[in-house]
């Protein structure tokens, strides 16, 4: 057998920025949250504590079950069927964020940047890359997140400092006037309930080396994440208003677009593609990773690389499919009326039962884990 | 893995041999230096374009061999796009758009509603938001691109060169690129504003081989044994860029002119640094803008709510330029004399933008109503609706701080021979 | 099986000795049978011809042999033998490594003496990887040599030199060279194990071995460097490597190597801090331009067009106005005709080398272009390419692959393109492994110190934990 591939706690948090700050890279979603307006930043940061609040139950059962795998995890705690049930649930899940993200990204790589590209050579650049990587493993995501994601936060700080001169702070104003407290709160909870990252942890917490602290380690990410999406958004509000943010399919791109410095940087949104793509890569190979491991583990199968090519295939040609192949169903997505509505069940309902089946069950689960902690490590 | 990759690599080059798709060549590509933009009473747009001919650009001397630097095409339609499209007819080249320097929209277009045109510009893939929107004065605006330039071969560069240059320096024009007007379209309680070129006759002799001789000959035999201008076609314009077109919403209201600009630089604190003349009778003294920083405000000038108060505060680092005869710099309160003089110009001059906006165009290009949006939202909510009338007849009240920081290398004006 | 296990005892007799001997040998020419007489009874030499010192036989053997004071004792006459041996194949073998056997009447062990003596090339400096500091001595093909350079820079008993003979025909003597307390037990046994699954006729240069034991067969990296300096490898020993020293051959395997070391020279430890990390960012950068340029110039030139600056873009589209081929096409072409070149310059004899390189100038640079075959933009872009692509020798294979894949990405899908192909070449470099060890996992905070940048020799306390993982302090701290 060969040895589970090692984590280092920094890639794990890498891994979980990078998938998060994908969608706030690709369009922003949060601009079309209630309020939708100057105080958008507002809600960025109380999205973070609907977040938290979200991901509280899950966390809990990543600590409880250090060293478990995600399956093990779910068979302990609800049984071997309901478990396996689970296992489906969540890799259905992942096979939806799969297909959304593989079918967002192909659509707007058609709309932005190449525009008479058949849709299927599209697919075809991306699910090679993605299928190859993430047969590759966890050990392998991990590091090619170590190298991507820190290559984006530059890409991200370079567009900042260039347009940093033209930031109009007033533009930011009135704070928090034309927006009432319920709205904010709603547009938090929408942010929130989009951040799925949590599924992350939860699923390669498993390939984490022993000593590293899982709690510190998502607040770390979840710290980075707002970080980053604080520089994405700023400049998007203080350069082109919330109202016309609003408008543009991705604000991100056209200021991108419209930043200068030094008389020969101009029109350089091709830097941010070149960083915008790899990163979007990264998260569909995250999902198709944790789509195709749930699956091949609730089917006993050996190793995860079977359902890979697979799942790939399907969500390839899922966008393909004539119904789907429309700006107007990635504006459906992006809009508050789905990804909420599905990452919540996911993130928060589930793992919540779980939570309450592992309290009622709770001696029996603890001498299993009890026992398992003895045969893992025999030396301590 | 390596067979997937030698897949890859397979695909690949498959790939390039069936063609890439959204490829364009360099060499098939025409590029745009800047366009004009006309839409006439029967709803008809004509679209002017200038393109660049990369052949005959380069040094002057390379342009001896007779091949105009630019090319100018047009087309007319019933929708932007489809006037675009129709100038391509023509072409060889495929239009490439993607480093279009300005935007010109003739008066009776901008007139009309140039807003609603701009949703091509951001939604088309080639198109974007950078170029500059310009209101072009004039009757004939087709005689725009017959006109002599600077040192620049195109149009579009001419302007870009004098953004690049001049913006900080003469302060008596705006430039506002296609994203910054959108902006202020959607921003409350600020009307967006335009530049302005103008199309006026060269009756200077501009130098070197572009002077053959204008309708004022007398200019011209100065100079050789000199060809007579031989009446209207050797009819020479230029291009003057200078004021600015006020909007309210869409449509075009007016043009402030370069005083009046410059006033509104100062409002928006736009203004890099400009020189200011002052008067009086023989005795000039020319004073340099350092820093110039104005904040506006908006309140409710009674309890009813109905009238607006606009409050005006600018406080401005300037420094002598030119000093006359009775300047010491020296001395205190001789600067401070000079000081309020000054502040008593600057006064007038704002006063007089602010006025033209309240009474001739009801417009509120300056921003008020988003200062007030800014500080009292309470209130703003309640002037929102109508803020176009409560700003045209609000009260204005300015007040200016300037101080005399630097007086240059001299300390006494060389006219004093004492 | 059985037949050859009897004649392989050495018989007692001289003349069945003789027999024996030139049964195995059959009538190679180059192989010396020298039987002679002694007081105590018949002696035979058998050694080959060109491998060993005459004068030496002479002075240490046959004289004490002949000696009246020879008393039948075969060790104790001849003072330079190393070993006794009892079978047959074990003389043949030592024969062929240019020992001498000595056969005695009546003795059923013959004594080998090591008087090898034969041509070789002196210790010269390297042809590639050039210093200007440090020194300047290379291995040699001899194997003694190199590991006596060895042994001179590290005057440790710890330093072990293990011999392993590979090669059905060739027979060929490897020695793997580590540091027993530093180095990776892990490695060294897997280096063992395969080395030792090696079953093959010929092991010519350690070419053949690095190809065999790699777990990297189809990659573009094979995770196992290769120096021709002894100070790089001693260093390389020194940080818990294994260093395999093949006969025949000046090349010196280090196992493992991490992606990192590819842009690091000895002279980087030699020169002060600073120098030295900004050379190995210049390294990287290279790298970086020798991969990408042809890719991502495509790229920008058939894609994304609004990013160059307006005047060059003015100027490449008259440029290219006049050439038949897209920019794609453009720069593949030319990067084919510079490998040309180069695949002629390396072959070629010196002498004509540099007329080679005429020609290539002329060509590639001026003619070419004035023909209207090739834009200068495109030029440009593949001289850099060339250049850069010197920077870094040992990447070669990598960098040509990679540049090639990314040109015909960056050409069919612009930077959508790039970015996959950069995903690809990612994934490739990380989940390539050697010998268990993760090529690019040099990034950890002590590690970090010495990849791309190096700080001061004080402050690089620990060896690279990737490689070293037992004793990882090399400096202790100062008090």
């Amino acid at each position: 057998m060969t040895k589970k591939p090692l984590l280092s706690s920094s890639q794990l948090v890498l891994m979980s920025v990078g998938s998060a700050i994908a969608f706030p890279y690709t369009f922003m979603p949060i601009l079309n949250a209630p309020p939708a307006n100057q105080d958008t930043w507002i809600v960025l940061f109380v999205s973070i504590i609907y977040i938290l609040l979200i991901s509280t139950p899950l966390l809990i059962l990543i600590n409880v079950f250090r060293g478990f795998n995600v399956n093990e995890v779910l068979e302990t705690i609800a049984g071997r069927i309901l478990g396996k049930a689970a296992a489906v649930i969540f890799s259905l899940f992942f096979l939806f964020c799969f297909v959304a993200c593989l079918l967002m990204a192909v659509i707007y790589i058609n709309l932005f940047i190449l525009p008479d590209t058949p849709l299927w050579a599209l697919l075809l650049y991306c699910a090679i890359p993605i299928s190859y990587a993430s047969l590759k493993g966890a050990g392998t995501i991990g590091r090619l997140a170590f190298f991507i994601v820190p290559f984006v936060i530059l890409t991200v700080l370079f567009f900042f400092l260039l347009g940093v001169k033209d930031i109009d702070l007033g533009m930011l104003r009135p704070v928090l006037a034309d927006s009432t407290f319920l709205e904010v709160n709603i547009g938090g909870f929408y942010t929130g309930a989009r951040y799925s990252e949590i599924l992350i942890f939860f699923v390669f917490s498993y390939f984490l080396q022993k000593k590293a602290r899982v709690n510190k380690l998502f607040l770390t990410a979840i710290g980075v994440f707002a970080l980053s999406f604080f520089f994405i958004l700023l400049p998007i509000l203080t350069h082109l208003g919330a109202e016309l943010a609003r408008h543009a399919w991705n604000p991100y791109f056209i200021y991108t677009r419209h930043v200068e410095g030094y008389d020969f940087i101009e029109r350089v949104q091709a830097i941010n593609t070149l960083a915008w793509f790899p990163v979007i890569l990264l998260k569909l190979i995250i999902y198709n990773y944790m789509a195709s491991y749930m699956l091949s583990n609730a089917a006993n199968a050996k190793s995860h690389r079977g359902c890979v090519i697979p799942i790939s295939v399907f969500g390839s040609l899922a966008c393909l499919i004539p119904l789907l192949n429309k700006s107007s169903t990635v504006e459906l997505l992006r809009s508050d009326q789905v990804f909420p509505f599905v990452v919540i069940p996911v993130t928060f309902v589930l793992p919540l039962l779980l939570l309450i089946a592992y309290f009622f069950r709770r001696k029996k689960i603890n001498k299993i884990i009890e026992k398992r902690k003895h045969i893992a490590d025999p030396d301590v | 893995m390596p067979k997937r990759l030698f897949m890859l690599f397979c695909i690949a080059l498959v790939l390039q041999l069936t063609g890439c798709w959204s490829r364009r060549e360099p060499k098939t590509l025409a590029l745009i230096s800047s366009a004009l933009y006309d839409l006439n009473e029967e709803g008809i747009y004509s679209t002017t374009i200038e393109i660049i001919n990369p052949e005959a650009q380069g040094s002057p001397q390379d342009s001896g061999d007779g091949k105009s630097p630019t090319l100018t095409v047009s087309g007319e339609g019933k929708s932007l796009p489809e006037a675009l499209r129709k100038t391509a007819e023509s072409l060889e080249r495929n239009l490439f758009a993607g480093q279009t320097l300005a935007r010109f929209y003739t008066e009776r277009y901008a007139k009309k509603d140039i807003v609603k045109d701009q949703d091509y510009f951001l939604r088309d893939f080639l198109t974007d938001e950078k170029p500059l929107v310009i209101i072009l004065r004039g009757d004939d605006p087709q005689l725009l691109y017959t006109a002599t330039l600077g040192l620049s071969n195109t149009v579009g560069n001419y302007i870009d060169n004098l953004h690049r240059t001049q913006d900080n320096f003469i302060s008596t024009a705006v430039f506002i690129d296609t994203l910054m007007f959108l902006k202020d379209y959607h921003r409350e309680g600020k009307q967006p504003v335009a530049g302005v070129a103008q199309l006026i006759e060269d009756d200077t002799q501009s130098s070197g081989n572009e002077s053959k001789g204008g309708e004022d000959s007398g200019k011209a035999t100065m100079e050789s044994t000199g060809r007579e201008g031989s009446g209207k076609e050797d009819k020479k314009y230029k291009v003057k860029y200078e004021g600015l077109a006020a909007f309210k919403d869409e449509r075009l209201v007016g043009y402030l002119d370069a005083v009046e600009t410059r006033a509104y630089k100062i409002l928006t604190n736009t203004i890099g640094n400009s020189v200011v003349s002052l008067t009086d009778g023989d005795h000039v003294t020319a004073l340099h803008i350092d820093k110039s920083k104005a904040s506006l405000s908006a309140c409710a000038a009674d309890k009813g709510k109905k009238k607006a108060k606009l409050d005006v505060k600018i406080k401005m680092d300037i420094s002598v330029m030119q000093a006359d005869e009775n300047l010491d710099v020296t001395d205190f309160e001789n600067l401070k004399a000079l000081e309020d003089r000054f502040n008593k110009q600057i006064r007038d001059e704002v006063l007089r933008a602010i006025k033209k906006a309240q009474t001739e165009f009801k417009s509120d290009i300056f921003g008020f109503g988003n200062a007030m949006h800014a500080d009292r939202p309470g209130e703003w909510k309640k002037f929102r609706a109508n803020w176009d009338e409560s700003f045209s007849d609000a009260d204005i009240n300015i007040r200016i701080q300037s101080s005399i920081n630097r007086s240059g290398l001299i300390k006494k004006t060389i006219k004093n021979r004492a | 099986m059985e037949k050859k296990k009897i004649k392989d005892e050495i018989p007692g007799s001289i003349e069945k000795c003789q027999e024996a001997v030139k049964e195995i040998f059959q009538s190679s020419s180059d192989i010396v049978i020298d039987t002679f007489e002694t007081i105590k009874g018949m002696a035979m030499l058998v050694y080959v011809d060109g491998l060993i010192d005459k004068n030496l036989v002479d002075r240490d053997i046959i004289a004490p042999l002949k000696s009246i004071n020879f008393e039948g004792d075969i060790s104790a006459a001849i003072r330079c033998t190393i070993a006794d041996v009892d079978n047959m194949s074990s003389v043949t073998g030592q024969v062929l490594q240019g020992n001498t056997a000595v056969f005695f009447e009546g003795r059923k062990k013959v004594a080998i003496a090591d008087l090898k003596s034969f041509q070789m090339r002196s210790v010269e400096p390297p042809d590639a990887e050039a210093s200007i500091r440090g020194p300047k001595e290379g291995f040699t093909e001899n194997l003694r040599t190199n590991t006596s350079l060895l042994r001179r820079k590290i005057r440790t008993p710890d330093l072990i030199m293990e011999n392993i003979t590979i090669g059905r025909q060739t027979n060929t003597v490897i020695t793997l060279a580590y540091i027993r307390g530093i180095v990776n037990t892990d490695v060294l046994d897997k280096v063992k194990y395969r080395l030792s699954k090696i079953d093959v006729d010929s092991i010519m240069e350690s070419g053949y071995i690095e190809q065999y034991i790699t777990e990297n067969g189809f990659s573009t990296i094979s995770g196992i460097g290769i120096t021709q300096k002894p100070d790089v490898a001693a260093a390389k020993i020194l940080e818990g490597r294994v260093a395999v020293i093949c006969d025949g051959t000046p090349h010196v395997l280090t196992i493992p190597e991490l992606f990192i070391e590819n842009i690091q020279t000895a002279e980087d430890y030699y020169n002060r801090t600073i120098l030295s990390s900004l050379l190995r960012l210049l390294r990287v950068l290279g790298l970086f331009i020798s991969v990408m340029l042809p890719g991502l110039s495509v790229a920008v030139i058939t894609y994304n067009q609004e990013m160059m600056p307006a005047v060059f873009f003015q100027n490449l589209i008259v440029s290219t106005a006049k050439t038949p081929l897209p920019a794609g096409a453009e720069i593949f072409l030319l990067i084919l005709m510079f490998e040309l070149l180069r695949e002629a310059g390396t072959r070629l004899p010196k002498a004509v080398g540099s007329a080679i390189t005429i020609v290539g100038a002329l060509i590639i640079g001026e003619a070419a272009v004035n023909a209207g075959i090739v834009s200068a933009p495109a030029v440009i872009i593949v001289a850099l390419t060339a250049v850069t692509s010197f920077i870094i020798p040992n990447l070669t294979e990598f960098t040509l692959v990679y540049r090639l894949i990314l040109l015909f990405l960056g050409g069919s899908m612009g930077l959508i393109g790039i970015g996959a192909g950069m995903v690809i070449m990612l994934t490739q470099l990380i989940s390539t492994t050697s010998f268990g060890i993760s090529l690019l996992d040099s990034f950890s905070k002590p590690e970090f110190k010495d990849s791309a940048i190096r700080f001061p020799l004080w402050s690089l306390k620990l060896r690279p934990l990737s490689i070293a993982r037992d004793n990882i302090v090399r400096k202790k701290e100062n008090k």
